[in-house]
């Protein structure tokens, strides 16, 4: 009886030891069974940000994703030319929204279409705040470090003044958003609360801010030719007198409008002066830099020739963004089915003659029978109109041409930045050019202290480009007249690089109602005549100096304010 | 070693037998004469008799009158499919005996459980409904997840997929969605406790095919059981039941119906009326029109009837079947061959056979192989290896998969008046608008073919442990399956063939014939591996308590081909039965598990159930109507730890930065970073979704067993679902991983009722079932939505979202005064929409519930079964209702989409027919007319015949002189009738696309025989 009990103990242990084994086998091959095969795959801010050439590449990255200002951002899409009184877009897309008054917060597209670019500009915001929340890990090279630093910020700084100019103040991101935010709900309701606009003001100085970090760690030049692309002081220093020029601005600083996240909610003169100081900076360090930046020679092939290492003249750019090349150019020039966009006669009246008046001005040699004659060459420069010869043919751009087609509704089309020899390779997208501070300082001192020698100074460097050559300005001008000619000089020498749609609310100009006119080439017999004619009725209403704030994002976010009127 | 010697004792134990009956026939004998019958008294064939000690059955003849001999106490064992198995003493006075056998009661079948548990229903709380493998047989269906359909309470079926042979099948789900993922939330299939189809397995290979509905039926599963399952056991040979069983059917399959369209004619009239509706000018003129009159000139004025040329009437499958089954107390055996052959409707397959010798014909071949193998190797240790291997032949003309479709949608699309479907010398018509002519398609692009082939092995033993304890076994199983699938085929790389087409006499031709090569082999590989491995403990404590209980563990590995890491899953398991009185029933189960997804993170999931049975209390006894009642409820929390997508993309707790390769060039001369970026932020505390299912039963059989039912109501609430939301700011600026965030209801009713009778030779019984379910999205974190009614958050999942059609725009005045449609221009005879936030705008802000899902709630079934002396005869409705068709197709867009008009357009608004017009005026345009909405979402519902079958089954003397045991031949049909509200005929219920943009649904006849010797 005994020995049974024991043997059947013993059986039972045996038992245990089976389930023992069973188990311990489940256990010990649990983990390699189940480890997924990641661990060595995954890729961390510590092995980003640890590495320099990872920290770079990361940097690149948010380089690539800078936001595309193309003239005409893709086939059927739009660009801030066609978004104002540039060019005539005729196969309808949204943008027109904005000259039809269609433009509401609803639009589908807005989060990134139609310039809008709330939803992707926010992801590059992020990266950058990524890299400079994880620089504590950055233990390379020290001076890399800084490199990549100020870059960083320069680059958060040019994000954050492009939602600026489009929405006022916005909501001031600074850190990369934590996960737990969303995950947990009590702290993703604290976040909801938390997305609010920052006024117009705190938005310029955190831009401001962001700014002088980089001026101060950045060098005035590319180091070597390999770092052309990268954002310098140059850029930074740039970039402050556009943003101080907007900042002074009508639209932001005026006694009449007191909403402080749209603008300052008064007026100050001295913010004209620190714009001013601004322009004039950047020509102080130039000059203690050698002149490191200069006017190109020829303005023609300021958009075309990307590659020529002469070129001093482009400031911050975005690399290899070829501005389409022939898809853009018109009939026989260009690719089947292209894409060109038509220009109008409110653009083609902007040009002076080649006497330095414009063509309603008295003692002209304007001819409206042939309004493209006698005209600042640079009309000639921006577009291709009918009877030039481009790209081999000579262009027949008349109903029944050769080159007419669905896409013709005036004459005249885009030239600017598209090369006759198609090639394509090298181009840059021009964010901010020399041209466009002398312009900016013109501007400046004139609305502060009336049009000094140092701004007919200024407005005349472009004029008196070699392949320009335009009159110059003579003195004698009240502060009216001047920022009448500045204005228009600015429309001319930066015409569709998407400049205009913004100067026109900046400036609250009247130019925003205009309809929109275009020179049309009628044949009868064997000639020409341009007529001036009526392709459609412009409509402007005050809530079109700003964007709206998509509206997904107003719901999502109960404390964003909308702009007024939308 | 052991086998020999267990050889040579079993010899001399046989020896031993042997010389103990002859000499106890020295002795006393006494021979029993027995008969076995029914309990009505009826001869049943195929008894089997053994008897303890001996190992060989007793032969029982025709009549169910057998002689035993013995001179001691013995005891005789009765069995009979389907009647209970029955014991009986005799001795060596035992006297002419008459046995009778209790049919199998209902709900006493036996019930076949994940990881080899058994359990008579009779004691079971949990929810689980099936069909035989015999029965699924009666569909005469290549595919076998199409011969399920509205047969079971609780699982529902569309056949959504076409008739194609090797393209066939029908998607199922259990008692509904309880998720919005619908991925992640069909049924899990499993094949003798293998994660694996059963949709190519021949259902004569199946022997049971149980649906696992409820908490405590899927309990077992933990982490994979909330998605519910469909189990099937494959036949195992049965001892001293030798069978060898001889099936064959010759199918004759044809078209439900084909669509009608226009011929040349009509054709020309309505392409005129088309572009004058657009404000184009006429193409054809009168006397062009009037040319196609006569029929003079075939080759200038055709009328191509492309489906008549290129689709035959009917097509022919044929299937045939050997198993060989049986065997003894020691060995058993289930082995089934089988090939099944399905032939496509094409015409002129044989084109290039003389020269490259291939067809073009759709085709499916298979080719199945099963050996299910039991042994006792001791007293106590009993082993099975079951091997079955398959081959899966899938052919389709040109050269890729799927070109079936495109061949039948350009029969529906080509114009018939541009050129003949093949001119008399033989070269192809078509332009350069119209290049593909189906005809050319079929016979000059060479053909694709897929070849399947698995192999499946699965081993495993059960210790009896008796000698350790009483009751105690062990148990576990291996298996392995390996899917393998080779593509080939006979094309060239760019394939074309030239059409021609005379214009004013003159042939144009377009594209020139390449000659088809020999396609390079490509194949993809698939393989399971499971184990699982068990303690199976079973005691009666007393006469009131019994008590079984196991523990076991079980893992699963799928490696899937390509770049992609194995899908695992780990699960330690227990489950317990208690029994009160054999009428207090208690099961318990417990899961803990998880999936490679969740970082060795595991899950508990508990399941409970109870029964009562009612009919066994005392009280109960004098209610001589109730045989039988049982009630039932369970509750468990169980997990789908399912997550879609591959690699990486499915372990959500990493947070990955990603290698976006050279994205910037810096320099001059433009040098390349490689960039990095940050990917969706992790969801660190991912886990598996938790579904809380709740179940309430009641089984009940009435009037002597002649009536009964089930009624099943289940409540259950899916939360945690995986769902990226879409509330967040985008000031986070990156997006997420998805979250543990959304919730589902969902509840419903499962129902079947049952009635049978026997009236002398004459049988017959009516069983229905019915399956009905709700189910409402509570939380998916959906994007904030301008107007409430554009929330999918409180609606059934899947519900079809579109526009509120209101009848079509009468005149210009009408639409001047109309809101303005976003989607084109409109004219009179477009379609007016609702205008439902008012804003004079027709767009997608106007989108609301139209729709039910296009997956049917509600499912039912319906079956009249009668016999008569050697005939019988099953009838089978099937039908769904309470979903959505989407009507839009080729034979409704008149001209758009590059369509040709159906006959449904002669229905089409004119300015003369606007009071009648059924559809839209015609137009090369459509984006107004053909958005969605309640004019082409229609909620439907339908009934079908599905299934008929005559049989005639025969058993006597004569045969059995030829060692035929019996023999039965049938006549079936599929697919015979259906009735629905669509009230088109050619456009089937289950599928809108079928034989227009899709292979026709088929009907069809089989003619088949059944040999059992």
């Amino acid at each position: 009886m005994l020995n049974r009990n024991i043997k059947i103990f013993m059986m039972k242990n045996q038992i245990i030891y089976i389930l023992g084994a069973v188990i311990l086998l489940a256990v010990s091959c649990k983990k390699d069974f189940l480890s997924p095969p990641t661990n060595n795959l995954e890729l961390t801010p510590q092995t980003i940000f640890n590495d320099e050439i990872r920290t770079s590449g990361f940097l690149a990255n948010i380089y690539a994703n800078m936001y595309n200002e193309g003239i005409v951002l893709n086939a059927n899409a739009w660009g801030y030319s066609t978004m104002c009184d540039e060019v005539i877009d005729p196969i309808p897309n949204l943008g027109q929204a904005w000259v039809n008054g269609s433009m509401n917060s609803q639009i589908s597209s807005l989060e990134d279409g139609l310039g809008g670019l709330y939803v992707s500009q926010y992801t590059r915001i992020r990266r950058c705040n990524l890299l400079l929340k994880y620089q504590d890990l950055m233990t390379f090279t020290s001076t890399s470090k800084t490199q990549f630093i100020g870059e960083t910020r320069f680059l958060r700084a040019f994000f954050y003044f492009e939602l600026l100019k489009r929405y006022g103040g916005v909501p001031l991101v600074t850190d990369a958003t934590d996960v737990s935010s969303i995950t947990d709900i009590s702290k993703f309701e604290e976040f909801k609360t938390n997305v609010s606009r920052a006024s117009f003001k705190r938005t310029t100085d955190f831009i401001l801010a962001d700014l002088e970090a980089a001026k101060n760690a950045l060098p005035w030049f590319p180091a070597t030719d390999n770092d052309r692309g990268r954002a310098t002081a140059a850029a930074a220093s740039a970039l402050k007198s556009r943003l101080l020029l907007y900042a002074a601005s009508p639209l932001f600083n005026s006694s009449s409008e007191t909403d402080t996240l749209i603008s300052y909610g008064d007026y100050d003169v001295n913010r004209w002066k620190l714009a001013a100081d601004a322009a004039r900076e950047f020509f102080t360090l130039n000059s203690t830099n050698g002149n490191a930046y200069q006017l190109y020679n020829s303005y023609p092939n300021l958009f075309t020739a990307g590659k020529d290492a002469t070129n001093h003249e482009i400031i911050w750019y975005r690399q290899n963004f070829p501005y389409l090349a022939n898809v853009f150019a018109p009939g026989r020039a260009g690719s089947p089915g292209n894409f060109c966009f038509d220009v109008t006669a409110n653009e083609v009246d902007l040009y002076e003659t080649n006497t330095g008046k414009t063509i309603t001005e008295t003692g002209t040699n304007y001819d409206p029978a042939n309004p493209f004659a006698n005209r600042d060459p640079r009309l000639g420069y921006n577009v291709v109109k009918n009877g030039d010869v481009f790209n081999g043919f000579t262009m027949q751009l008349y109903n029944g041409g050769a080159d007419y087609s669905a896409r013709t509704v005036t004459g005249v089309f885009i030239r600017k930045g598209i090369p006759a020899n198609g090639n394509v390779s090298g181009q840059k997208w021009h964010y901010i050019r020399l041209a466009e501070i002398y312009l900016n300082l013109a501007e400046a001192i004139n609305e502060y202290q009336g049009p000094t020698a140092e701004a007919y100074a200024a407005i005349n460097a472009t004029r008196t480009r070699p392949t320009v050559n335009m009159p110059v300005v003579i003195a004698g001008f009240t502060a009216d007249q001047f920022r009448t000619k500045v204005q228009r000089e600015r429309s001319v020498e930066l015409a569709f690089e998407s400049q205009r749609f913004f100067d026109l609310r900046r400036w609250r100009s009247d130019d925003l109602k205009n309809d929109f006119r275009g020179y049309v080439p009628v044949l009868s017999g064997s000639t020409v005549t341009w007529t001036n004619v009526l392709i459609y009725s412009n409509f402007f209403d005050n809530r079109m100096y700003l964007y709206p704030f998509p509206f997904n994002e107003t719901l999502k976010s109960p404390n964003l304010k909308q702009n007024p009127g939308y | 070693m052991n086998n020999k010697k267990y050889g040579i004792t079993l010899n001399i134990t046989c020896v031993i037998i042997m010389l103990l009956c002859s000499m106890s026939s020295l002795l006393a004998q006494n021979t029993i004469n027995g008969t076995v019958t029914n309990n009505s008294g009826k001869e049943i064939f195929g008894v089997i008799i053994t008897a303890k000690g001996i190992n060989k059955p007793i032969k029982v003849d025709l009549k169910g009158h057998f002689t035993y001999t013995t001179n001691k106490m013995d005891t005789l064992i009765i069995i009979k499919e389907g009647f209970q198995k029955q014991e009986i003493v005799v001795n060596q006075f035992s006297q002419n005996i008459k046995i009778k056998l209790e049919e199998n009661k209902p709900f006493q079948n036996n019930l076949v459980l994940p990881f080899g548990a058994q359990i008579n229903n009779e004691f079971f709380t949990g929810a689980i409904s099936g069909i035989s493998g015999n029965e699924m047989e009666k569909a005469h269906t290549p595919n076998a997840t199409n011969s399920v359909a509205g047969r079971i309470p609780g699982l529902y079926s569309r056949a959504d997929y076409s008739d194609e042979p090797g393209n066939d099948g029908a998607s199922f789900y259990v008692r509904g969605y309880s998720s919005y993922n619908y991925t992640n939330d069909s049924p899990n299939l499993y094949v003798d406790n293998v994660p694996v189809s059963f949709s190519q397995l021949d259902p004569l290979e199946i022997d049971q095919l149980q649906v696992l509905k409820d908490g405590v039926a899927n309990g077992v599963y933990g982490i994979g059981g909330a998605n519910k399952s469909i189990f099937v056991t494959t036949k195992r040979g049965e001892a001293y039941n030798n069978k060898i069983n001889f099936y064959s059917s010759v199918v004759f399959q044809k078209p439900v119906a084909l669509p009608t369209f226009v011929g040349s004619q009509k054709y020309m009239q309505l392409y005129n009326e088309a572009a004058l509706n657009d404000g184009l000018p006429a193409k054809y003129t009168q006397a062009q029109i009037d040319a196609y009159n006569n029929g003079s000139d075939p080759i200038n004025n055709p009328d191509a009837d492309w489906y008549g040329d290129n689709l035959k009437d009917y097509s022919v499958m044929q299937k045939h079947n050997l198993s060989i089954s049986g065997g003894n107390n020691v060995v058993r055996y289930f082995i089934l061959g089988g090939i099944t052959s399905q032939n496509g409707l094409f015409k002129n397959t044989s084109a290039n056979f003389d020269k490259y010798g291939y067809k073009t014909q759709v085709q499916f071949n298979r080719y199945n192989l099963r050996s299910n193998f039991d042994a006792n190797i001791t007293k106590s240790l009993s082993v099975f290896v079951d091997l079955s291997a398959r081959i899966e032949e899938s052919t389709n003309p040109d050269n890729y998969s799927g070109a079936t479709s495109d061949i039948i949608s350009n029969m529906a699309k080509y114009p018939p008046n541009l050129f003949p479907v093949v001119f008399s010398d033989g070269t192809i018509g078509g332009n350069a608008q119209y290049p593909n002519n189906p005809y050319g398609m079929i016979t000059k692009l060479g053909y694709y073919k897929d070849v399947n082939r698995v192999t499946f092995g699965n081993v495993g033993f059960k210790q009896v442990l008796s000698s350790v304890l009483k009751g105690l076994s062990a148990s576990a199983a291996y298996s392995f399956y390996n899917s393998f699938t080779d593509s080939e085929g006979f094309n060239s790389s760019s394939p074309t063939f030239a059409v021609n087409s005379y214009t004013n006499g003159v042939l144009q031709t377009v594209g020139k014939d390449v000659l088809p090569t020999f396609t390079v082999h490509s194949g993809a590989q698939n393989r399971i591996g499971t184990f699982w491995g068990k303690f199976d403990y079973s005691t009666i404590i007393s006469r009131d308590h019994k008590l079984s209980a196991s523990l076991g563990y079980s893992q699963s590995k799928t490696i899937p081909n390509g770049a992609d890491f194995s899908y695992t899953s780990v699960n330690l398991f227990s489950q317990e039965h208690y029994q009160y009185k054999d009428r207090y029933l208690v099961d318990l189960g417990l899961s803990y598990s998880t999936t490679e997804v969740f970082n060795s993170h595991y899950g508990f999931f508990p399941s409970l159930g109870a029964g009562w049975i009612i009919s066994k209390e005392n009280f109960m006894k004098n209610l001589k109507m109730v045989n039988f009642l049982k009630l039932r409820g369970s509750y468990a929390i169980l997990g789908n730890g399912d997550i879609s997508g591959s690699q990486l993309s499915r372990y959500l707790y990493v947070n990955m930065y990603n290698n976006t390769g050279t994205v910037y060039n810096f320099g001059q001369t433009t040098t390349g970073a490689n960039g990095f970026a940050e990917g969706a932020l992790a969801n660190k505390d991912v886990t598996w979704e938790k579904m809380n299912m709740a179940n309430v039963g009641i089984d009940a059989s009435l009037f002597n067993n002649t009536l009964g039912f089930s009624l099943d109501l289940f409540n259950e609430r899916r939360s945690r679902i995986l769902t990226t939301p879409g509330n967040i700011s985008s000031l986070v600026g990156q997006t997420t991983r998805q979250l543990n965030i959304g919730i589902v209801n969902n509840h419903g009713i499962d129902a079947n009722i049952w009635f049978k009778r026997e009236i002398k030779d004459f049988s017959y019984h009516v069983s229905a079932n019915l399956s009905l379910n709700a189910n409402k999205i509570i939380y998916n974190a959906e994007s904030v939505k301008q107007y409430a009614y554009l929330n999918t958050t409180g609606q059934p999942v899947g519900t079809v979202f579109g526009l509120t059609a209101i009848g079509f725009y009468a005149n210009d005045a009408d639409i001047a005064n109309s809101p303005k449609s976003s989607y084109q221009q409109v004219k009179p005879g477009d379609i007016k929409y609702l205008d439902r936030n008012d804003d004079n705008v027709i767009d997608n802000n106007d989108f609301a519930p139209i729709s039910k899902p296009w997956e049917p709630q509600t499912s039912f079934g319906l079956e009249l079964g009668c016999a008569y002396k050697n005939f019988d005869l099953s009838v089978y409705f099937q039908g769904s209702a309470g979903y959505g068709v989407d009507l839009r197709s080729y034979a409704t867009y008149g001209f758009t989409s590059g369509s040709r008009p159906s006959d449904l357009m002669n229905d089409r608004w004119t300015p003369s027919t606007a009071a009648t017009a059924l559809y839209p005026r015609l137009s090369f345009d459509g984006s107004n007319n053909y958005q969605t909405s309640t004019f082409w979402a229609k909620t439907t519902r339908f009934i079908r015949l599905k299934n008929v079958e005559i049989g005639y089954n025969l058993t006597s003397q004569s045969l059995l002189r030829l060692k035929i045991k019996a023999l039965r031949f049938y006549l079936s049909g599929l697919n015979l009738a259906t009735w629905s509200n669509l009230k088109i005929k050619y456009i089937d219920p289950e599928d809108a696309q079928a034989g227009i943009s899709q292979y026709p649904r088929m009907e069809s006849i089989s003619l088949g025989l059944n040999i059992q010797l």
